[in-house]
């Protein structure tokens, strides 16, 4: 009777404390993320070098190694050099003012004034609109005939014959080089501003008030306070929303694609869009697969670098 | 001339009166403490002195100009707080260099000040460190060497030692009472801790409620306090309070002794006192009995110092002494002091 009864007392033992073992369960809650990044990272990544070293078509999908050709080919053609460098002027400005007017932003909604939490949601509603639909928004207020923008401009008396935006009754947006350039700066701006404002604002809010207080008795106004405490101390929260920002805003082919599909010509195209038109629109997986991988090690300097500067800076 | 005055000085945060009209003539190289429980105004107070909070009414004059509306950088004050606000990222150099860069002082003349504070307080081996690097004491010294670095005419401090441990605390008191002697400033120091209070003040302010109980010194306020809140503020056991008609009449624990072991000529007043427990803390002996007529039933306590050493029992009946004069009564009513009564 009691050697019935301690049998499966025992076998239950080995399995009954698995779950308390740490190598065990740590292994096991790993797994998923591992088997994510292995499928949804490892494989497309493996494949875009591979695809980018042999000859691979949409019409011929045989991979015939054909070492560094892809690279070399597009390196030559202006397309690829105008989106290789539009990818950095349109990231680097779009930044730009999104750090500037963040940090002006987040001091205004630090501050407590009526209406605080309303102006707060209306300023994240971009982050929260899907990227697709605002951008086709903006398609329409950039519009070549009924631009609001230009409405406005002529009914200050600023667009139209005779003024100083004349003659045209339209300035057209998309059809020119250079305003094609600053809208998509601008969607791109729009688009990253909430969320660094969110950003800078909760590293804002995590400054202890009496450190303020103290630099006002210490004789400082505003602008030394700002300069010497508050942007020391938000720096390394501010370098993680500009890394979000290089990111998001050099890896994103929405906007251009929706706005001007990287016309006029091709004087917008930035690395993703043009990848794309090469590699899915054009059939030439082989050279897509090459102007796309032209993404990575920017991607990845940018990253290192401000990481560790964020490390660097870190204040306890 | 005083050198800080509040007239009739008032501040509500909607419906709470933090202050409520304090009127208040420190004068030149003071050292004035503003004491009181938590949550009584004190630092609001203070706050408002430094131009960091504007009062809903009233006025604040330094140095016979009136500064109410001036921001906090043109009154001449410094500050401590009690978290000692070091600015994080900087160096201990760069700290108490700041006030002196905001008036955009020349960097060689700026380094010779901030060496000279520095080695006033002993803080110049730490000039290079950041505050993160340094003690509690090592902290609160760097704030004070800030504070006055820049030669304020009112230093105000914040409950500046209720951050360092109790022995660091008894010897940052002496320290900064010899510091302020020797410097002459003008002095408000915030705290809630009556011991504080009483070593190193001029004068104390003791508030409640946003509003002023008593000013004076130290030993006034102790030992004829104007009301019951002040009697029973500050002392430590606290005041014996016994019932008579509409009157209170006080006594400190240390003014009531075992009958043989008084030697005075002082008129004195006999009770008897049904001991019910004794502790013994070594330097004193705290004794507690019950008196018929306590106020609010509570035991009413002796403290005797060690040099008694009369046996004292618990459950056993003693004669207890207190002397006449030093017995105080206050209106039952009102709480205000009164005039004696006949026992």
């Amino acid at each position: 009777m009691e050697q019935a009864a301690q049998t499966p007392t025992k076998t239950k033992t080995r399995f009954q404390y698995l779950t308390d073992r740490e190598s065990f369960l740590g292994s096991l809650f790993l797994l998923p993320a591992v088997l994510y990044i292995i499928l949804l990272v490892g494989v497309p990544f493996g494949m875009a070098i591979a695809f980018s070293l042999s000859d691979v078509t949409v019409g011929d999908t045989s991979l015939d190694y054909v070492g560094l050709e892809n690279f070399r080919r597009i390196l030559n053609t202006p397309q690829f050099r105008r989106a290789l460098v539009n990818s950095f002027i349109i990231t680097l400005i779009a930044q730009l003012f999104v750090i500037i007017l963040a940090n002006i932003l987040a001091l205004i909604f630090y501050e407590d004034f009526p209406g605080k939490w309303m102006a707060r949601m209306l300023i994240i509603m971009p982050w929260a609109t899907p990227i697709s639909l605002g951008t086709i928004g903006w398609l329409w207020i950039f519009d070549s005939k009924f631009s609001p923008i230009d409405w406005v401009l002529q009914q200050i008396g600023l667009l139209g014959p005779d003024t100083l935006l004349g003659p045209g009754k339209h300035l057209n947006y998309l059809g020119r080089e250079e305003l094609a350039m600053v809208a998509v700066i601008i969607v791109h701006v729009w688009r990253m501003l909430p969320l660094a404002t969110v950003i800078l604002l909760a590293g804002l809010a995590s400054i202890d008030k009496d450190l303020i207080d103290q630099a006002q008795v210490d004789g400082a106004k505003f602008w030394r306070i700002h300069r010497d405490i508050r942007l020391p101390l938000i720096y390394p929260i501010m370098s993680i929303a500009l890394l979000f920002g290089l990111i998001f805003t050099f890896s994103d082919m929405v906007v251009v694609f929706l706005l001007t599909r990287g016309g006029p010509i091709y004087y917008t195209q930035v690395l993703p869009t043009w990848a794309w038109f090469k590699g899915i629109d054009g059939g030439n997986l082989s050279e897509g697969a090459a102007v796309a991988l032209f993404l990575f090690p920017l991607l990845l300097v940018a990253a290192i670098l401000i990481l560790r500067s964020a490390k660097r800076s870190e204040i306890t | 001339m005083d050198t800080v005055e509040t007239i009739n000085l008032k501040k509500h945060f909607a419906e709470v009166k933090a202050v409520d009209g304090v009127d208040l003539a420190i004068h030149e190289g003071e050292f004035f403490v503003i004491l009181g429980p938590s949550g009584c105004g004190k630092t609001t107070l203070m706050r408002m002195i430094a131009g960091l909070e504007a009062p809903t009414e009233g006025d604040v004059v330094i140095g016979g100009v009136r500064v109410t509306d001036l921001p906090p950088r043109m009154r001449e004050v410094a500050m401590v707080f009690q978290s000692y606000a070091l600015y994080p990222h900087m160096t201990v150099f760069d700290n108490i260099g700041f006030p002196l860069k905001a008036k955009k002082m020349p960097k060689a003349e700026r380094r010779s000040k901030v060496e000279a504070a520095a080695a006033t307080l002993g803080v110049e081996q730490l000039l290079d460190r950041k505050p993160r690097q340094l003690s509690g004491g090592e902290r609160q010294r760097v704030a004070l060497c800030r504070a006055m670095v820049k030669e304020p005419r009112v230093l105000l401090l914040d409950e500046p030692l209720s951050n360092l441990d109790a022995k660091l605390r008894t010897a940052a008191r002496a320290e900064l009472e010899m510091f302020q002697r020797q410097l002459g400033i003008t002095t408000i120091f915030v705290t809630h801790d009556q011991i504080e209070a009483m070593a190193m003040g001029d004068r104390i302010l003791v508030m409640s409620a946003g509003k002023v109980m008593q000013v004076g010194a130290p030993q006034k306020i102790y030992h004829d306090p104007v009301n019951l809140f002040v009697a029973t503020f500050l002392g430590s056991p606290t005041i014996n309070l016994v019932e008579k008609g509409g009157c209170l009449i006080g006594f400190r624990p240390e003014h009531f002794l075992p009958r043989g072991s008084a030697v005075t000529d002082e008129e004195l007043t006999t009770v008897s006192l049904n001991v019910f427990h004794v502790e013994n803390l070594g330097a004193d002996r705290l004794v507690y009995g019950e008196l018929e007529n306590a106020y609010e039933g509570k035991l009413i306590t002796a403290k005797l110092p060690s040099i008694v050493t009369e046996v004292i029992e618990p459950g056993t009946t003693y004669d207890f002494v207190v002397e006449t004069s030093n017995l105080k009564y206050f209106d039952k009513e009102t709480g205000q002091k009164t005039e004696a009564i006949p026992l």
